[in-house]
């Protein structure tokens, strides 16, 4: 029969509400009154009865039953019991908010105190005084009633009422004073709390109706089930969990305070026990109390915080991130014979990881064998299931249950070939960290993958491990496959850029295939195509390129093959770029006449593929690599999709492993011996330079260097001697490519980019060169030298760490130590930087994980609340961008446009393209996919780079340009003018476009568009932390020379990042850059400097000097107005004097200064008692007043802009300014204010608003990642830009500013300080609307508004209830 | 040279000025500088010196041929489908249409790319023989019947 739809749907949590546990709560969900200490009876060791380990409670013993249930301790889930407390004592989750509201309640009454609007002294319902509430000790609350000043008189009442008590017994007045304080004890604060009425709760932002105030203190303490806390018995003795053992505690104290108030103990006893009590039941919650001291020795137990804190506590370790089935785990390998998409599985693992698969007419047979083969052979089952009933099959009669197979059964099957899997290598920094595979069960014990995939999971094979997952449903498995294989990742959606290409050795054995002087007979060219292909791929050999003397085919023909097989293949590939190294052609070499273009270089660099032809360039790094989207694989992935870019690549795999196998590729000592001549020059260079370096220091010594700006001296010197010295490496390096052999092999792999650089070949064969540590030469180890193999002061570049040997002729032990602090450093930078950017990488994340596109492209949180309108303000998706930034790469879809369009045909007129063009973007796809915008880059582009070429071209040779059509033409007008056919055919041959080619084009345009749009449920928040955060872990923390100025350096690198990010209100290398009114005279700038930086009075001061007299004493000043001028300061003595006035510290009155401005002298008269110390002093501080610029400068630096940008043109002059104070630099004379930025986040936003400072994040991130060579989409950063500022205010992706972004408390308590924020929740009664990502994975449900889950019934919009009014509101 | 109307799309005899002016970057590909006086032409072009090794200064014939088959243009025939498929089929076996490299010693087969772009008299064309480059500079004029896209035979003899 069939299935009726089930009413009972899956029950999903929806809400979580926040409260605290009161007492009659405590006491409903409880079995009995825990009341014993004792855990076991003596003599046969069972749990005592009304114990903490009651077997009414459950149990974790084998054997036993639980009392209550009935149950045994798999099944039984646990029961609760409670200690009543004698005495109160304080919550330690809830001390804070105790306190607080203490501090906002009266002491006496009970009521808030409000009305005045500073604290109040005195109630102002029942008048009594209140002073302030402390913390005193861990767990002490006291009260200074009589704070306030004018209580004094009041306390001193309060005091004679004891003075018949003192004058009974003496000692008494002694604790007078301190009886002041009041002890807010437990029981106090429990009688105030209560009589807190409702609407005062609601005042105090609590909401009764789910926890009243009182509730904050414990005054019964739930007893949890054992089962959280077993017991775990060790050969007759047992060991008891930390909370047990507390619990115990708690119980005996409790009895005795009991005991004692019973028989009427001593108060200073009672005390003691109840203060013990408090501690005990704190350390029951958080054993990591603040005050108290823990024992040494002794290891602290983990209370109920310590489990759920931390990345081990139940938050991180249990809830977010959990421990599954059906996974595996090993060391990984290589394997180029396997497609891409595909792993290899170890048979023997391939046996455990089951799929369970639904019995129907389709897989019977094969399910049956399945069954029939068992667990141990491999396509067999292990399990087969009908309904609940389930049968393992190790055992029984398989063939029996393989005959009674039926529809509908589940067989838990073996994974074979074909089957879905994720595979994942951590770390997990981005999404391609975790993609789905094929298996391809193989024997052996490894993981095996195509090496081309390596990339995105930054795996190695030197011992690297791998997981793998089964999904274990059709949808999980549908869904792994469309948004997770392998093909569909082939680009990083961090810039659309290819990730999985063609790696190392598949690089150079294509560079070696593709260089032009390959040639194979047919013998030869058609094994090799073998190579590349499986026995089912028809294979067409093209016809050879020499037919005579010989038959001879290139090694690019193979490429050709490679990527169009056979004639029936319709993959036309079309690029033109440049390769990995390119030499231009020199122009000098070639007839005058012909217009060199970049075909033509030397070295074959330049690659141009007509139809999938290779018409010139080589096969290295640039085109068969990763990270260029014009690479073949990333061409061919924007055209023809990732089937085919991924069949291709599995070709050029195979092709590559194993032409490269028989062909032979290694690296031996003859490949590191330099040449007689390489030798000889590198001698030459380095002499030369060692001769400059001396050169340079002796002119340092006379002091005739010319300083650079902002430098001095040394500075200079040892900018100068590193400049030298880094251009021997790279002249070394230079020479190293042109003396070696063609055949060297790691002058191959640096070539083609495969592996290595020129650096390290040089370093290899001629000179391992400046050894560089925290960015500067190796720096004094020892007295005045770094070693004490060099004369003292000697700054030559032996001493300081030049390595002029390379690793083949050998270190000197000098070098050699050097080396090593360089290496050192190295490793020690990067031990650093995974933890930061670690640590980064999951703030990010946490902050972003829940932004998703919605239907209307707008950019959402959980909540519902916009972070961006549009996605990117264009709603294209970063992944699918073909050009810089944009959805299309015109030049390359024209010419691939040109190339598959039929050339056959009248070419058609000017005016007769754009015509066209016009009719296609009216048609309804083009109006409904591509916005205006888009069509008018589309019609820019044809009418400047088609027609009107074609009209310059006809006008040329004597044609009608033909730009617009004019009404007097018909189709027998003669538009040539009657050229020659010589003319016709030349302007065919250079611009002919016939409307094959202009509508293939225009189809062209519109696919790509409609790709490149965003999908609505995208992860757009999460892509984007990852992509800003996954380059992070890439980043080197150097800083770098700032543009020009070698002195004024910025940071840069994942510093620079985390400053950024964290929104840090002090950042290290705080610039302005101002551009000037006038910007191309030094002078003027030279007088806003001055006018900016700060100056000292003893800067331009030349004497400061004391005056002794019987009439006066004073300090007298003279002014060097020599230096004024030079300095070009607009400084008058008056100023001076007004500043040395307006001194805080000094408080020198005006009347005191008197100026001689003949003599530009200013004296300060001291008169008065301590004048001799006042004298002093003045003289001491003097020197450091500000008489002019602006104290929050450092200082300031004239630039000369190296290049055009908006802000000027190349050779302007502009300031940058060291320091703080962007609003004082933008109203400085002489500045423009508009052009003024500042690299500092959050004073941009103080003086120009949240705008300003969201352009400035993006900026900064954006340089910051430009200039470490990494290109990020500006999506990205923007999406980040908007979630750090679209809350009006600049928050920090910190602890701080996350927990103002957003609202669940699951997520806040999965992220950071996770107890503060439960305690949080409780204490206020919030609650958890489980929207976000966090929240749902911790819930289990399925990630809410996002991805797949998003679609949903449309359903008319909830009417919003009024707001509720608040309790308080009526008694207003 | 369109009134013989044969497959030859453009004849003429070169002499080299220069071999590997920029250095010799390949063991058995070099590039050579010719000039021509029929027509005042310039030529580079890559050729693998193994099997047919020149001089600077030695004067070469060369020939750029749209189909070997000798003598009649593809207007003649009067089967102009057939020409078209031929065109592209090469057989293994040595047969099919030929006949035009007998008289040559060095045959190369490639494929007409690039015209440069720009209003000039002179044209410059691209031709690649399997990443083998030739440019051809000279007179549009003479180049007429070179079409982009089309392939082409190289014929050379000493």
């Amino acid at each position: 029969m069939k299935e009726t739809v089930s009413h009972q749907a899956p029950k999903v949590i929806k809400k979580l509400q926040f409260s605290l546990l009161n007492a009659q709560d405590t006491v409903k969900i409880s079995e009995f009154e825990v009341t014993h200490r004792d855990l076991y009876t003596p003599i046969d060791r069972l749990p005592v009865k009304d114990g903490v380990l009651d077997r009414r409670l459950g149990t974790t013993e084998k054997g036993a039953f639980c009392e209550t249930c009935g149950q045994s301790s798999v099944n039984c889930v646990g029961h609760y019991a409670y200690i009543k407390l004698v005495v109160p004592v304080f919550h330690i989750g809830y001390f804070k908010h105790t306190i607080a509201i203490l501090q906002g309640i009266c002491k006496t009454c009970a009521r808030v105190l409000l009305e005045e609007p500073d604290r109040l002294v005195y109630c102002p319902y029942c008048s009594a005084t209140n002073g302030t509430i402390k913390k005193a000790g861990a767990l002490k609350i006291i009260h200074d009633k009589f704070r306030a000043k004018k209580t004094a008189e009041e306390m001193e009442r309060w005091k004679k009422t004891f003075a018949a008590a003192v004058e009974a017994q003496k000692e008494l007045g002694l604790y007078l004073n301190k009886a002041v304080h009041e002890d807010m004890n437990p029981l106090k604060v429990l009688d105030l709390f209560r009589r807190i009425s409702d609407e005062d709760c609601e005042l105090l932002g609590l909401r009764p109706e789910f926890g009243r105030p009182e509730e904050f203190l414990w005054q019964y303490i739930s007893v949890p089930p054992v089962c959280i806390r077993p017991s775990v018995a060790q050969d007759g003795a047992s060991n008891e969990d930390d909370l047990t053992v507390k619990l115990t505690e708690i119980v005996f104290t409790n009895a005795l305070i009991k005991q004692g108030l019973v028989k009427g103990a001593p108060t200073a006893q009672f005390m003691e026990q109840w203060e013990f009590l408090q501690l005990s039941v704190a350390m029951y919650i958080n054993s990591e109390l603040p005050g108290v001291p823990s024992q040494p020795g002794q290891k602290p137990i983990r209370g109920f915080v310590q489990r759920l804190k931390g990345k081990q506590g139940r938050f991180r370790g249990n809830l977010s991130g959990k421990r599954v089935d059906f996974s595996g785990r090993t060391v990984i390998s290589p394997d180029p014979n396997l497609r891409i998409d595909e792993v290899a599985v170890p048979e023997r693992v391939s046996k455990i990881l089951t799929y369970p698969e639904r019995v129907t007419s389709h897989n019977i047979d094969m399910l049956k064998q399945a069954v029939r083969n068992g667990c141990d052979v491999h396509p067999g089952a292990n399990f087969v299931a009908r309904g609940d009933n389930k049968k393992f099959l190790k055992f029984g009669n398989r063939a029996a249950i393989a005959d009674g197979l039926k529809y509908g059964d589940i067989v838990e099957r073996h994974i074979i070939d074909g089957d879905i899997v994720l595979f994942n290598r951590q770390p997990s920094l981005h999404k391609l960290s975790i993609m789905c595979h094929r298996v391809k069960v193989r024997p052996w014990r490894s993981f095996r993958l195509n090496e081309c995939v390596c990339g995105p999971y930054n795996a190695d094979f030197d011992g690297d491990e791998m997981n793998l997952h089964v999904p274990q449903t059709e949808e999980a498995r549908t869904e792994a496959l469309e948004l997770m294989s392998v093909k569909h990742n082939l680009v990083t959606p961090r810039n659309g850029e290819p990730v999985i290409a063609a790696i190392q050795d598949f690089i150079t054995a294509s560079y070696l295939l593709s260089r032009r002087d390959m040639f194979f007979d047919r013998r030869q060219f058609t094994q090799i195509c073998c190579y590349f292909a499986d026995a089912n791929l028809q294979i067409d050999i093209p016809p050879p390129t020499i037919w005579k003397p010989v038959r001879l085919w290139t090694g690019k023909q193979i490429f050709n093959v490679l990527m169009r097989p056979n004639k029936k293949s319709k993959i036309f590939v079309n690029v033109e770029s440049k390769c990995n190294k390119w030499e231009e052609a020199k122009a000098e070499n070639y007839p005058s006449r012909m217009k060199l273009v970049n075909d033509m270089s030397p070295n074959d660099g330049w690659l141009v593929i007509v139809n999938s032809e290779i018409m010139c360039g080589v096969m290295d790094k640039a085109i068969v690599g990763s990270g260029k989207k014009k690479s073949i694989f990333g061409v061919m992935l924007r055209d023809y999709g990732p089937h085919e870019a991924a069949a291709a690549m599995g070709r050029l795999a195979k092709l590559c492993a194993r032409y490269l196998a028989n062909f032979g590729f290694s690296l031996g000592i003859n490949d590191v011996i330099p040449g007689p001549i390489l030798s000889m020059k590198k001698d030459e260079l380095v002499e030369k330079a060692y001769a400059d370096c001396q050169d340079l220091i002796a002119l340092a010594k006379k002091g005739k260097l010319e300083n650079k700006p902002g430098c001095n001296q040394e500075q200079t010197l040892e900018a100068m001697i590193s400049s030298v010295l880094s251009k021997v490496r790279e002249a070394v390096g230079n020479i190293c490519m042109r003396e070696l052999s063609r055949h060297n092999a790691p002058l191959i792999m640096a070539t083609c980019g495969s592996k290595g650089s020129v650096i390290n070949v040089s370093q290899m064969v001629a000179c391992v060169g400046q050894q560089i540590i925290a960015g500067h030469r190796v720096p004094d180890g020892f007295q005045d030298r770094s070693l004490p193999h060099f004369p003292k002061k000697s700054k030559e570049p032996p001493s300081k760490g030049f390595v002029r040997n390379s690793f083949y002729s050998g270190l000197r032990a000098t070098e050699f130590l050097f080396h090593a602090i360089s290496g050192r450093e190295g490793l020690v930078d990067t031990a650093v930087k995974t933890a930061e950017t670690g640590y980064m990488q999951r703030r990010l994340m946490k902050a972003l994980e829940d932004l998703t596109t919605q239907y209307d492209l707008s950019v959402r949180n959980s909540t519902g609340g916009v972070v961006q309108f549009t996605y990117g303000d264009d709603g294209l998706d970063p992944a699918c961008l073909e050009g810089d930034a944009q959805p299309i790469e015109f030049q390359r879809a024209w010419s691939h446009a040109m190339a598959i369009g039929s050339r056959a045909g009248r070419g058609l007129l000017p005016f007769e393209i754009m015509e066209k063009v016009n009719v296609q973007f009216a048609t309804r796809r083009f109006v409904e996919t591509c916005p205006e915008t888009y069509m008018e880059t589309v019609r820019t582009f044809i009418w400047d780079n088609v027609a009107k070429k074609l009209g310059d071209m006809r006008q040329s040779r004597g044609m009608f340009e033909a730009l617009e059509r004019e009404g007097e033409w018909d189709e027998d007008t003669d538009l040539s003018l009657g050229a020659s056919e010589s003319e016709k055919a030349i302007v065919d041959n250079k611009s002919k476009v016939t409307e094959s080619q202009l509508l293939a084009f225009l189809n062209i345009c519109w696919v790509k568009y409609a790709k490149a749009r965003i999908e609505p449920g995208s992860t757009v928040g999460a892509v984007g932390a990852q992509s800003i955060g996954e380059p992070g872990t890439q980043m080197t923390l150097k800083t770098f020379h700032f543009a020009g100025v070698a002195s004024m350096n910025v940071t840069l690198g994942v510093p620079r990042i985390k400053e950024i990010i964290n929104a840090a209100k002090v950042i290290s290398t705080p610039i302005i850059s101002c551009r000037l009114v006038t910007c191309n005279s030094e002078p003027s700038a030279r007088i806003v400097k001055g006018r900016l930086e700060k100056t000292l009075l003893g800067d331009i001061a030349s004497v400061l000097e004391e005056a002794w007299a019987p009439e006066y004493t004073y300090v007298g000043i003279i002014i060097d107005t020599q230096a004024i001028m030079k300095l070009q300061l607009e400084l008058t003595l008056d100023d001076i004097k007004w500043a040395i006035v307006a001194h805080k510290k000094l408080k020198i009155k005006q009347e005191s200064i008197t100026m001689i401005p003949r003599k530009n002298r200013l004296r300060i008269y001291v008169d008065g008692q301590d004048k001799f110390y006042r004298l002093r002093e003045f003289k001491r501080n003097l020197a450091s007043v500000v008489v002019k610029g602006v104290p929050t400068i450092a200082r300031a630096i004239i630039n000369i802009k190296d290049k055009d940008d908006h802000r000027g043109k190349k050779g302007d002059k502009e300031l940058l300014v060291e320091g703080y104070g962007l609003q004082k630099c933008m109203i400085t004379e002489g500045v423009i204010g508009e052009q003024t930025t500042s690299n500092h986040v959050i004073e941009v936003a103080q003086v120009l608003g949240i705008e300003a400072a969201r352009r400035t994040i993006i900026n900064e991130i954006q340089y910051t990642m430009k200039s470490h060579d990494m290109i990020i989409d500006p999506r990205h950063v923007m999406l980040l830009g908007d979630v750090m500022t679209y809350k009006g205010e600049v928050l920090g992706i910190t602890r701080f500013g996350v927990a103002k972004m957003k609202d669940s408390v699951m997520m806040l308590a999965s992220f950071e300080k996770t107890t503060d924020h439960l305690f949080d929740a409780s204490a206020y009664g919030k609650n958890d609307s489980i929207a976000g990502v966090s929240e749902s994975i911790i819930m289990g449900n399925p990630a809410a508004r996002c991805g797949t889950s998003m679609p949903a019934l449309y359903s008319v919009a909830p009417v919003l209830s009024k707001p509720r009014p608040l309790l308080f509101e009526e008694s207003i | 040279m369109t009134a013989i109307a044969s497959n030859i799309v453009f004849d003429d005899i070169f002499t080299i000025n220069a071999i590997d002016k920029e250095g010799k970057k390949f063991d058995r590909v070099s590039r050579l500088y010719a000039h021509s006086k029929n027509y005042d032409m310039d030529l580079t072009l890559d050729y693998n010196v193994e099997l047919f090794p020149l001089r600077e200064e030695q004067n070469f014939a060369l020939a750029l041929s749209s189909s070997l088959a000798r003598g009649e243009g593809p207007a003649n025939t009067g089967a102009e489908d057939g020409d078209e498929k031929d065109r592209d089929v090469w057989r293994p076996d040595g047969k099919g249409r030929r006949g035009l490299e007998e008289d040559y010693d060095y045959v190369m087969y490639g494929k007409v790319y690039k015209f440069d772009g720009g209003t000039s008299e002179v044209v410059t064309a691209y031709i690649s023989f399997g990443g083998l480059l030739m440019s051809l500079t000279g007179s549009f004029r003479h180049m007429t019947s070179i079409v982009l896209g089309d392939p082409v035979y190289l014929l050379m003899r000493k």
